[in-house]
């Protein structure tokens, strides 16, 4: 798996390159100082991860992300406060707050590199070819496999798939959130942001920007936040 | 709802007076209103029948002229500019001279066609005028006030407002925690390649921070200090960049800087434009300068940058408030001795701040 990093700032990229070789075996492509550079050189070279700074002249990491192909995964990297970034909503793998930690580092690539495997196999033609009350029935190669809406801890869009993840495993499909969400018909799933949809059963715990799963950290967005805690908790309780 | 019901229609009468959007409404409805008080007046059934329209509107027209221009020239160049007294003898006179007017008229054109000969009755007659007066101008001047009274209000929460955002910013750009982490960050990079410089960054970081944390709060700050912080921000800033040189110095003797106290952060604002107008988009090499010297008593700033038009033509819509922000406070500080001039060329962008000291 190849990456790049992308930052305006030289001892930014050279702290990222040193940390990336130091916890995983991804290979370094090249780093960019600016967003346009970096955009040219997708065009002609496949490129599995972009480390990616958001405050930077002239085009934003922000602004970058919409324009990357779709097979990149991208892992956001800023010193902006962890609150504001949340606010944000990306489409991303993870985001990474400076100074990088260590640890921090190597759980968002292991993150990455399961997705990667994730949309390389075939699992991506996967379909969700029917639904009850209490299930989905995901079609992958001709056989229908059933996945009962308990199992189900939370749906996260990535790109234009969405990865259901199960007690167990987690599936991928060609699907976006919106429609999946549509097909469980069950009110314990609620939509919490942009790019996730949980089953209110598994949240293990939670605070005002965001709910945790297992080891799974999902930030809420604004704009989902007080419908979450309406649904969650019924009008008698607000949060703040 | 009951309980909204009244203030809901207070509110519709009273934007119904000082809206712009009701204006010709507004307008229309005083001109009719007034018409129709005019109508049940007496004086003109005194009047043979087609002539008496004409006297009605005659008498009308003047009244209007009359009450116009008391609302637009007496009221606005007079009343609001408190020149109470030259207001109210113009008032008194205008009043005098429309009344005298419409019956000197009503005298030599329109006698004719006079049929009540119990024309003694000169006395209703003059009242009936003063009535009129008084009441147009009751009405016009009390509108006029109400709308300028809400229009004050309105700009005085607005400044208040604008006041406290700007304190507000103020507050934030102290220490700005983006900048902040990406040096510690550089810092955190440093250490692993080049710990000898990471701890000259760390000593640059501390005395940047305690400028912004102890110093900005003062009312003055040393001269000296003032240098020492801004060499501090562009240095550290140069960490953050490739290709970027700064300079900074002045010519001045140091016992003269070292007794020379100025107002903090007077500078700041420029240098954090410079460093971010310098930016070169394509890597090239891009510079700050920086001059202080006082000659007779007098201290020049100058801050010269590189810049790459392609960045600052993209970013225009979000330059100008710091700017606006230090230009009010240059004027609350000096009023109009300070000069301050900006120029920008190709490629440079000169910014030469005079002040008194």
């Amino acid at each position: 798996m190849n990456c790049i990093v992308v930052d305006d700032e030289p001892l930014a990229r050279a702290e990222m390159r040193s940390l990336i070789n130091e916890v995983s075996k991804l290979e370094i492509l090249s780093e960019f100082s600016n967003a346009p550079a970096a955009l040219e050189f997708l065009k002609t070279n496949e490129t599995d991860l972009i480390f990616l700074d958001i405050e930077m002249p002239l085009v934003t990491g922000l602004d970058f992300a919409k324009m990357i192909p779709k097979h990149s995964l991208v892992i956001f990297t800023t010193a902006y406060s962890q609150y504001a970034l949340k606010s944000y909503e990306l489409d991303a793998v993870d985001y990474l707050l400076k100074p990088v930690d260590k640890k921090r580092l190597e759980k968002a690539i292991s993150k990455a590199v399961l997705y990667k495997q994730l949309l390389s196999n075939n699992t991506v033609k996967n379909t969700v070819e029917s639904n009850t009350n209490d299930f989905l029935l995901i079609k992958a190669e001709r056989r229908y496999y059933k996945t009962n809406f308990s199992e189900i801890k939370f749906i996260e869009a990535l790109k234009d798939y969405v990865v259901i993840h199960t007690q167990s495993q987690k599936l991928i499909t060609a699907m976006n959130l919106k429609t999946i969400h549509q097909k469980i018909i069950s009110p314990k799933f609620i939509r919490v942001s942009k790019s996730y949809v949980v089953n209110t059963d598994c949240i293990d715990s939670f605070d005002t920007h965001s709910l945790y799963i297992g080891d799974s950290e999902i930030p809420l967005g604004e704009v989902y936040k007080n419908a979450f805690f309406t649904a969650y908790f019924g009008d008698s309780m607000s949060l703040e | 709802m009951k309980y909204n019901s009244p203030e809901l229609k207070n509110n519709l009468l009273i934007n119904f007076l000082i809206d712009d959007r009701y204006r010709f409404l507004r307008h229309l409805v005083f001109c009719i209103g007034f018409f129709g008080l005019i109508y049940f007046t007496r004086f003109w059934s005194w009047f043979e029948d087609p002539y008496r329209y004409f006297v009605l509107l005659f008498a009308y027209t003047t009244l209007i002229i009359m009450a116009y221009i008391n609302i637009y020239v007496l009221v606005p160049y007079f009343f609001f500019r408190t020149y109470y007294v030259s207001y109210f003898i113009l008032l008194i006179l205008l009043g005098v001279a429309g009344i005298n007017f419409i019956s000197y008229c009503f005298k030599n054109y329109f006698n004719a066609y006079n049929i009540s000969h119990i024309h003694n009755n000169k006395d209703g007659d003059f009242y009936e005028g003063i009535m009129m007066c008084v009441s147009i101008i009751l009405t016009t001047t009390t509108v006029k006030l109400l709308q300028k009274w809400t229009k004050d209000n309105k700009r005085i929460t607005e400044l208040s407002s604008l006041t406290l955002n700007m304190e507000l910013n103020e507050l934030r750009n102290q220490i700005n925690p983006h900048f902040l982490f990406n040096m510690l960050n550089n810092v955190k990079a440093l250490i692993r390649t080049d710990p000898e410089a990471a701890t000259t960054v760390i000593i640059k970081l501390s005395e940047f921070l305690r400028y912004q944390l102890y110093e900005n709060g003062e009312e003055k700050t040393l001269l000296t200090s003032e240098i020492e912080f801004l060499s501090n921000f562009i240095n550290l800033e140069k960490i953050r960049r490739e290709n970027f040189s700064v300079e900074i110095h002045s010519e001045t003797d140091k016992k003269i800087l070292n007794s020379t106290f100025i107002p903090p952060n007077l500078f700041t604002t420029f240098v954090e434009n410079a460093i971010k107008y310098s930016v070169n988009i394509t890597g090239k090499e891009s510079y700050i300068k920086i001059n202080i010297k006082i000659e007779d008593k007098i201290l020049r700033f100058t801050c010269v940058n590189s810049q790459d038009l392609q960045l600052s033509a993209s970013d225009k819509k979000y330059s100008g408030l710091g700017l606006v922000n230090i230009k009010r406070r240059l004027e609350l500080l000096y009023g109009k001795t300070y000069t301050l001039n900006m120029q920008s060329f190709d490629n440079e962008y000169i910014v030469i701040l005079n002040v008194p000291v």
